[in-house]
């Protein structure tokens, strides 16, 4: 677990995720595990579901919490785990996501635009080959999440799909 | 027609004729053998029984809790029955078709999980299509890794998912009842009639909840869970055979393959997954133990003939997740420098030394009770995995988690779990790993 825990909390601060302190950051860090292992960090993936606020992982939640300590001991760590060169395309194009994310919609949170991203990548997923994939997120996000009901979906649809192929 | 089957926990099971043809499948005789606790059966001989008796008890108790919600009072719809009824029963009975050989032993050391893995196999090989004609293979799969959203995207009543994943489900009465009986520990014990008569569909999610009378025992439950970690599956003894396993595994990529390379061999031999079973395993360390250029070859002589390396230290805590545990951190930390050689002084070298942790959750949900954001939609977390409580006689409107009301045992210890940390090494250095371990405690001020 310590050598799982400390890849975990290597690869999310390098954005400046890690803590559970808050709810944003605990939104963060889900958000964020979900995707970047969807755009190229897949031994990151964790069992994932639709929950409320979702997709969430309990499983992420418990190691998450189980690794806090990584981040506080880090410096005194004899021990280092760095980051992989398969990851860095990944780790560089979920900060160029991010970038995007803070431009848009300024009054929104950036978790909360994150977990609308980690949303349509989620049902992406789960919507069979062939069909109309943005029509349906379209239809579905709103029904299945009434917080997302007056966003421009359009917009959030576009920039998944430059990271993941819808 | 049914078949009726003995079984050495109910008495008998019963099997209509689509499950009787569907358990006569190659990939289902292949549970009998993969034992239902890998390595178990070195600490208690008796702990043979094996994951096909566990499918058919899993059934068995579907089949229960069904029969007992066909008197519609107590909160399923005849239409949700209709609905649901046959696919919860395929899905109990297929629950564990993707599981590695030596159950959670291998699982982890391949990196994968057997209920995903099994989702694949019902999707995409040939034990899809024992299943009758109406019944759709993704919802199938889907239920047995507990999926929220069903079919058109649209969100599955709650019951759906808790009887099958949550910390009242079929699986998890049956394995306590099964392991307890087979084994001869009296822990896992459980009232399960009492749960099952107490099962309620109620509030705006269609929740399974337990009335209120059933109370102590769902708590037993969790404790019953919980005692049966602590003195089985994570006993120092079990616990050693599964870290020399893991290590053997890990250690011989080109022998034992990754989920990834499993489903590349059953892309070319639709009969691989037959044969990848315990006995595969035990034939594979049985080659490792004859070649001595390979390194972890004194593990697999080892495992062969019930050999393993002791326990020269540990350290257990009970602790509340929220708390950020520098303790067992630094005591994590020391041990990790231990697997990998980074200790010149130590004693035991690599092979002879291995150090390993387990965590025993109380509840499913400990994270969401550790920081106290319990049913909070806010949070984001909605916790179908919880207990929850109906009451028409206190006059709730909505079921509460059983984690909140203060008469519960959940309550006190929900949030908390226990992690174990255990160094093991060859009994010869045994005495001189434990002065080591002890030695560099005292020097990074960790508490043991």
């Amino acid at each position: 677990m310590y050598e799982h825990g400390l890849r975990l909390m290597s690869v999310l601060s390098k954005s400046d995720g890690g803590r559970m302190d808050t709810f944003q950051q605990r939104m963060f860090n889900q958000k964020a595990v979900f995707i970047l292992s969807r755009i190229g960090i897949p031994d990151l993936d964790y069992p994932f579901n639709w929950y409320v606020r979702g997709p969430y992982s309990p499983e992420l939640t418990f190691d998450l919490y189980e690794s806090q300590g990584i981040l506080d001991m880090r410096k005194q760590e004899q021990l280092s785990q760095p980051i992989e060169a398969g990851d860095v395309p990944a780790l560089n194009a979920f900060d160029n996501l991010l970038r995007e994310l803070k431009i848009i919609d300024p009054e929104q949170g950036l978790e909360v635009k994150m977990e609308l991203i980690a949303s349509i990548i989620y049902l992406a997923e789960r919507i069979p080959a062939g069909n109309d994939k943005p029509a349906a997120i379209r239809e579905a996000i709103p029904r299945l999440k009434e917080h997302f009901r007056d966003w421009n979906l359009d917009k959030y649809l576009s920039i998944a799909s430059k990271y993941y192929r819808l | 027609m049914s078949k009726q089957i003995r079984d050495n926990v109910y008495g008998f099971v019963e099997l209509d004729d689509d499950e009787v043809k569907a358990i006569g499948h190659p990939f289902f005789q292949r549970l009998r053998r993969i034992k239902q606790n890998g390595l178990l059966e070195f600490l208690y001989p008796a702990a043979k029984h094996d994951r096909f008796q566990h499918s058919l008890g899993v059934n068995h108790l579907m089949k229960l809790a069904l029969r007992h919600f066909e008197n519609e009072s107590f909160g399923m719809s005849r239409e949700k029955m209709d609905e649901y009824r046959k696919p919860l029963l395929w899905a109990a009975l297929l629950h564990d078709v993707g599981h590695f050989p030596l159950s959670h032993t291998c699982e982890g050391a391949a990196g994968a999980n057997h209920e995903q893995f099994g989702a694949w196999l019902i999707e995409n090989t040939s034990v899809g299509e024992v299943l009758p004609r109406d019944i759709d293979k993704k919802e199938i799969s889907q239920l047995i890794t507990g999926e929220i959203l069903g079919k058109d995207l649209g969100q599955r009543p709650w019951f759906v998912r808790q009887l099958m994943k949550s910390d009242l489900d079929m699986d998890r009465m049956d394995y306590l009842l099964r392991d307890s009986v087979n084994i001869g520990i009296p822990y896992g014990n459980i009232g399960y009639t009492q749960l099952i008569r107490s099962f309620r569909i109620c509030g705006k999610d269609e929740k399974l909840c337990i009335e209120d009378k059933a109370i102590p025992t769902a708590d037993g439950m969790e404790l019953a869970r919980v005692s049966m970690y602590t003195q089985v599956y994570a006993h120092k003894v079990n616990d050693s055979y599964s870290q020399m396993m893991t290590y053997v595994y890990k250690a011989n990529p080109g022998i034992f393959p990754s989920v990834n390379e499993i489903k590349d061999h059953i892309a070319r031999d639709k009969s691989f997954w037959e044969g990848f079973d315990d006995i595969w395993i035990w034939n594979k360390l049985r080659e490792i133990s004859k070649d001595d250029k390979n390194p972890t070859n004194r593990y697999a002589k080892m495992l062969l003939n019930r050999q393993h390396l002791k326990l020269a230290h540990e350290l257990k805590e009970w602790k509340p997740l929220k708390d950020r545990g520098e303790n067992y951190l630094k005591y994590k930390i020391l041990t990790d420098g231990i697997n990998r050689g980074f200790y010149p002084d130590c004693p035991a070298k690599t092979g002879e030394v291995l150090a390993g942790e387990t965590k025993v959750k109380y509840s499913d949900i400990a994270p969401q009770i550790s920081i106290g954001v319990l049913g909070e939609e806010s949070e984001g977390v909605s916790l179908p995995e919880a207990i929850w409580v109906s009451s028409a006689r206190r006059c709730w409107n909505e079921p509460k988690l059983l984690v909140t009301l203060p008469e519960s045992l959940t309550n006190l210890m929900g949030g908390k779990a226990l992690f174990i940390s255990r160094v093991y090494s060859i009994e010869e250095k045994r005495e001189a790993m434990r002065a080591f371990v002890n030695a560099k405690c005292d020097e990074l001020k960790i508490r043991y």
